[in-house]
């Protein structure tokens, strides 16, 4: 039978050749297809570019670590990527001088309330709007550039946060509310 | 129509050469030290159940009387 070249492997069967055949040199197909991502992911957490690279190196590492524990529930890459946010919030939690006021509480945004927030933030400036995110708790930073940027849908970041819908759809809202509330902050007298 | 901000501040630097190097070099040495941890734990745990064992001693036992 006609045996498939490795690179036409879809991601999900890499991950089972690597942890069921033991074919850990495989782990170098998923580091190229994603290191540009997580790599940027990084910088866009810590700026220094030596810094996203150590960071970067250990997203990878600790994913080759925990491949066993990828359970096929949903893409291979919404998992990875929430690894890598997971990573960088963690890094900035313990590391930045800057201290975050984080609150767990949700609150529920109304819906028109929060549809003019999302048209407010995507008019936003290029340059105000990176300002404004080095702001925000990096776990609203997070949710806002998977939504955004990655353009993950409501079940992936689902997936990936491990939270019922409703939550992500509350902590979505809450941080969209966060950055423009820096923003006002930051711009008031503009 | 505003171009998405959020695409425009996305980062475009490219992935350093010696990045692939270095995480794959990582993942070996992972491999080889999970070998090794496996090795003495694999090792050790058997050790001891074959020490321990009650089954295995009941089962000693019964073919030592058989013999004798």
């Amino acid at each position: 039978m006609f045996k498939r070249k490795k690179k036409d492997l879809t991601d999900e069967e890499i991950v089972k050749s690597i942890v069921d055949q033991k074919n850990h040199d495989d782990f170098g197909l998923l580091y190229d297809r994603y290191s540009e991502k997580v790599y940027h992911k990084c910088i866009s957490f810590v700026k220094d570019l030596d810094l996203a690279q150590d960071l970067a190196h250990d997203v990878f590492l600790k994913t080759f670590l925990n491949l066993s524990r990828f359970n096929h529930q949903s893409k291979f890459s919404t998992w990875l990527y929430a690894l890598t946010y997971n990573f960088c919030i963690d890094y900035i939690r313990k590391n930045s001088k800057v201290r975050f006021e984080e609150d767990d509480e949700l609150v529920n945004i109304p819906q028109n309330e929060d549809d003019i927030n999302e048209k407010e933030l995507l008019q936003l400036r290029s340059e105000r709007l990176a300002a404004v995110l080095e702001l925000v708790p990096p776990g609203d930073k997070a949710i806002l550039l998977m939504k955004y940027q990655d353009d993950m849908s409501i079940s992936d970041i689902q997936a990936a946060m491990e939270l019922a819908e409703s939550a992500v759809k509350m902590r979505v809202a809450r941080a969209r509310a966060k950055a423009l509330e820096v923003y006002r902050k930051t711009y008031n007298d503009e | 129509m505003n171009e998405n901000p959020f695409k425009i501040i996305e980062p475009r630097e490219q992935v350093p050469e010696n990045m692939r190097k270095d995480v794959m070099g990582s993942v070996k040495l992972a491999v080889l030290v999970l070998r090794f941890v496996q090795l003495f734990v694999g090792d050790y745990s058997s050790v001891i159940l074959e020490k321990f064992s009650r089954s295995s001693k009941n089962k000693k036992d019964k073919s030592e009387d058989q013999n004798s």
